[in-house]
């Protein structure tokens, strides 16, 4: 982490907008012609404040323009999905309280597996390269006289704060592939943390028009350093997985404590699908085939639409939780709040490392059997 | 689908909750694995650590879909990779004359690096998670922890110099297996809880308990038997703290609870018919008086656990059945006089439970008014399979059964069949008053005339059912354009099991799954298929179409021809919905034609 002062604040501090984060997105949002809209990428170190501007961004342009189309591929902290997914969402309305992120469903997602994009950096690369092509597509561009009625949105672009290595590689190798009009660079007061200066992405001999902004993250104590909001990343993204859950049930059903979410997902009648019915991959592992259920059982998958592959990756809907497996009934009980009519197409499903939490297993008297007392601590 | 994170806000106190931030761990020592039981630890860790690579082969694939799960100690990774090494090193397998050059590996450089980086993650890993990265060195904490200093130094060596020999790095794989085992495999194997001949200890603590229970209410009930030191207050308490450990113990181990209770009721009988039994109603009291001492801890206990009840019904219908099906299996001549005899009494003292638990149950019943509708529903159901089942053993003409039945279709509410049964009952009473004879001539005409009620039982039943698969085929055409079906009735059960018809503890699943032949589920249902071959109609309680199918054809598959379904690939049942194996040749059968074999092969008895 960089070298801030530790801050141990509760999960929703108040958001301060400084002036320079206003202007910057008041100039995106207005000095740039309505057609072709302004395609926006924000970059930064971890935590400095990419998501709290990206949001703020979204409000200023929606004052504008209709819609907004969103491209995330933050894959451990998403913003309107649950964790593992990269999306192209669009949003048509304001966010009111820039701390709290809801869930949304995407024009189109795919289903990465994982929270860290090291996982796989080449799958990663084709993932977002052909949710940007879809954007292009569907959203930007048109010929007047072929696609009428069609209007083109501006994009935003949200990233991980990866600032060398791996990470950085993938970081450039985006900005090439989508060459956008304007680059929000979040600097942090830590030098070695922040990405180069410049257009850092650009061999020398490009002359791409592109708009480099660089402001620096919100919060500065009296030394001038950066004041970042320290985050339990595994508690953030456990929380997003269980509000993502928590839509299998009707809004009305009392259910404000994790408690009562992880007992009511115990006790609640999943949907059944015959085995035969679906196919099983698991994205990064090869998993013996006699061993298909002892590694399905208990897990979250993506449920994806084999048929509908674009370039060879399948679309995907959503999350399940497979509860429970039936060998003898050839049967398998999912638990998702996707709705049945998109859900009779899911015919795949997608293992990853996207992990229940722990917590949904834990329920008095109904404890799940992979939550095991009598385990040596290793540590 | 746009809600607000909500939990953020109203969650219970998020920050305070220690439990969540630590990774995969909480405060009462639940730690997520991924096994689904000791047992398959076990297994897994007796086959890793055997002389035959057939085993070892196993346990491998079974750790690698661990490590498919995400979150497998990092302790049996390393001694997974560190295994399959050696079984691909011509050094280790040259012992056994499997397996002679196809699967090992010739280059020695390969091999090194291999057992090198092996060794490496083995010291960085587990020492990783045991030291404070400020504190000391790897080295160091290596030490600290008691890994031999030939790998400490293995590992420096083959992080910056020169790649270890290839003999070096063989010996210290073995050290490095025979430490892992003294650090990890044997303690963890000494922890485990409930080993195999637990199950004894376990019944010992359930008897003790209630035992402790049944005395604490009879001192309760009668305080001038005890001593006058138990005071009213104090008792109370004691009883009530036996209750809460029994009922604790009762969401985990709720089949042992009720065997040993039924034990125990069982014993009641014994201890009374060890008296001279010429007096019946003397017998009748004596054993009225020993099965008191156990109401009131049945009831209470039910109280908390209702369903325990209901288990305890269950149980005894499959007594009742096991000596129906024994009396027919051995056939009632070639019993000695004696334990034909014993057979019978013990009959009796189990239909004489039955009726005396239902009467509990309707006792319970009239007190309980507050249910909610989805127990109801539940425990209906339940009971409409507890009555069906009773019905069917009835048929000999056990006048305590029919009269029990009756009391049960009340309990169920259903008007219709009640009329029905007190017809029945009538019927079956004025007949039994005649046969009282012990001439084989008039059990001859008993049994010609129970058939036809047999019959007229059947055919209420095939009625039933009837309907209800009217209603299903309605939605069912529907339904079979709809592969993702909502569950029709779930029984609360933990993630990761099936449930159980009763109660909220659920069962392990099976999820062994062999793709070549179907050799895989038949084991289990062997089971099945033999009762079914005993008592014709006997099913699981469960009225799922599919399930009809599946098992019915199970029972012919046995009855007829046995024969393996040769299917390649993974499809499991597709191909035996549907079909029967008729003269040595797959046809396939309608339903009416099922049910027509069906009826055929239950009237045979």
């Amino acid at each position: 982490m960089a070298a801030y002062m530790p801050q141990t604040e509760n999960p929703s501090p108040a958001i301060y907008i400084p002036r320079e984060w206003s202007d910057a997105a008041d100039s995106i949002a207005y000095d740039s012609n309505t057609s072709p809209p302004p395609i926006a990428f924000i970059c930064g170190a971890k935590n400095c404040g990419k998501t709290t501007f990206s949001r703020h961004l979204v409000n200023v342009l929606l004052q504008r323009y209709k819609k907004v189309a969103y491209l995330d591929t933050d894959v451990g902290q998403p913003e309107f999905t649950a964790p593992g997914f990269l999306s192209l969402t669009v949003v048509d309305t304001l966010t009111p309280d820039l701390t709290i992120p809801c869930l949304k469903t995407p024009k189109r997602c795919y289903f990465f597996g994982d929270v860290s994009s090291k996982r796989d950096p080449t799958a990663y690369l084709k993932y977002i390269t052909t949710l940007y092509d879809y954007y292009r597509k569907e959203y930007y561009m048109f010929n007047e006289s072929e696609s009428p009625g069609r209007t083109e949105l501006p994009l935003i672009v949200n990233t991980p704060g990866w600032v060398k290595g791996i990470g950085y590689d993938i970081l450039v190798d985006m900005l090439k592939y989508i060459t956008p009009t304007h680059v929000v660079k979040i600097n942090i007061s830590f030098e070695k943390k922040n990405l180069p200066a410049g257009a850092f992405w650009l061999d020398n001999f490009e002359g791409v028009d592109v708009n480099l902004i660089e402001i620096s993250s919100a919060r500065q104590d009296s030394f001038n350093r950066s004041v970042l909001v320290q985050k339990d990343a595994r508690l953030l993204r456990d929380l997003r997985i269980m509000a993502y859950f928590r839509q299998c049930f009707p809004s009305d059903l009392n259910i404000t404590i994790i408690k009562e979410l992880a007992q009511a997902l115990a006790a609640y009648p999943p949907y059944q699908v015959p085995i035969s019915s679906i196919k099983i991959r698991h994205l990064y592992c090869q998993v013996p085939r006699s061993e298909i259920f002892y590694s399905l059982n208990a897990t979250i998958v993506g449920l994806a639409i084999s048929s509908d592959a674009s370039e060879n990756l399948p679309h995907c809907v959503g999350l399940g939780i497979v509860r429970g497996i039936d060998t003898l009934k050839g049967l398998l009980y999912v638990i998702t709040p996707v709705p049945p009519g998109i859900l009779e197409k899911v015919d795949l499903f997608l293992q990853g490392f996207i992990q229940i939490p722990t917590c949904l297993l834990q329920v008095q008297g109904c404890m799940s059997p992979y939550m095991s007392a009598n385990v040596l601590p290793t540590s | 689908m746009e809600p607000l994170l909500g939990f953020e806000d109203e969650v219970m106190n998020v920050g305070e909750d220690k439990e969540m931030s630590s990774s995969s761990s909480s405060s009462n020592g639940y730690k997520l694995v991924p096994w689904l039981s000791w047992d398959e630890w076990d297994f897994v860790r007796e086959s890793l650590f055997s002389s035959s690579s057939d085993k070892v082969a196993s346990a491998l694939r079974r750790i690698s879909t661990w490590r498919s799960r995400g979150c497998l100690p990092v302790v049996i990774d390393v001694t997974a990779s560190i295994i399959e090494i050696q079984q691909k090193d011509p050094y280790y397998r040259s012992r056994d004359n499997e397996y002679q050059a196809a699967n090992v590996l010739d280059s020695d450089q390969l091999l090194a690096m291999l057992y090198c980086m092996a060794i490496m993650r083995l010291v960085n890993c587990v020492v990783e998670k045991t030291r404070r990265k400020t504190e000391a060195s790897i080295a160091e904490a290596a030490n600290a922890i008691g890994i031999p200093r030939k790998l400490i130094d293995v590992r420096h060596e083959g992080s910056h110099r020169d790649l270890p020999a290839l003999q070096v790095v063989r010996d210290c794989s073995d050290k490095a297996l025979d430490w892992l085992q003294a650090y990890y495999w044997e303690p963890q194997k000494n922890q485990i809880p409930l080993q195999r001949d637990g199950a004894a200890d376990i019944r010992r603590e359930i008897k003790s308990k209630l035992q402790e229970l049944a005395f604490c209410l009879k001192m309760k009930q009668n305080p001038q038997l005890g001593p006058s030191l138990m005071k009213g207050k104090r008792s109370n308490k004691k009883w009530t703290k036996c209750l809460k450990n029994l009922v604790k113990l009762y969401s985990t181990l709720s089949s042992e609870i009720v065997s040993v209770l039924l034990e125990f009721l069982l014993n009641a009988f014994d201890d009374s018919s060890n008296l001279e039994f010429p007096n019946d109603s003397h017998v009748v009291k004596n054993v009225q008086t020993s099965l008191d001492d156990w109401k009131p801890v049945i009831t209470k206990f039910s109280n908390k656990e209702p369903e325990l009840l209901l288990s305890l019904l269950k149980a005894v219908l499959h007594m009742i059945e096991n000596e129906e099906a024994k009396k027919y299996e051995t056939g009632g001549q070639s019993l000695t006089s004696t334990e034909y005899g014993m057979g019978t009494y013990r009959m009796e003292h189990l239909s004489y439970l039955f009726a005396w638990l239902v009467g509990l149950l309707e006792g319970l019943k009239s007190l309980r008014r507050t249910n909610s509708s989805a127990e109801r529903n539940i425990s209906n159901s339940f009971m409409v399979e507890l009555l069906r089942k009773c019905l069917l053993l009835s048929a000999t003409g056990n006048k305590l059964l029919v009269d029990s039945s009756l009391h049960l279709a009340q309990l169920v509410g259903n008007l219709s069949i009640t009329e029905k049964l007190r017809k029945l009952s009538l019927i079956c009473l004025s007949h039994l008053d005649g046969s009282e004879e012990n001439s084989s001539l008039s059990r001859c005409e008993d049994m010609q005339e129970d058939i036809p009620k047999a019959a007229k039982k059947l055919e209420f039943v095939k009625r039933y059912k009837m309907k209800r698969k009217v209603v299903m085929t309605a939605d069912g055409d529907v339904g079979n354009r709809n592969r993702w079906v909502l569950a029709k009735s779930w029984n609360s059960c933990p993630i990761g099991m099936l449930p159980h018809d009763l109660g909220s503890s659920g069962r392990l699943p099976i999820l062994d799954c062999d793709d070549r032949k179907q050799s895989g589920p038949q084991p289990v249902e062997k089971n099945e298929i033999m009762e079914l071959n005993q008592y014709g109609g006997k099913r699981e309680a469960s009225c799922d179409i599919q399930l009809l199918d599946n098992s019915s054809i199970k029972k012919m598959k046995e009855t007829v021809e046995v024969c393996q379904l040769n299917t390649d690939g993974i499809s499991l049942f597709d191909d035996s919905i549907g079909h029967l194996m008729i003269g040595g040749v797959w046809k396939k059968v309608s339903e009416q034609e099922l049910e027509t074999i069906k009826s055929r092969v239950r009237i045979l008895i």
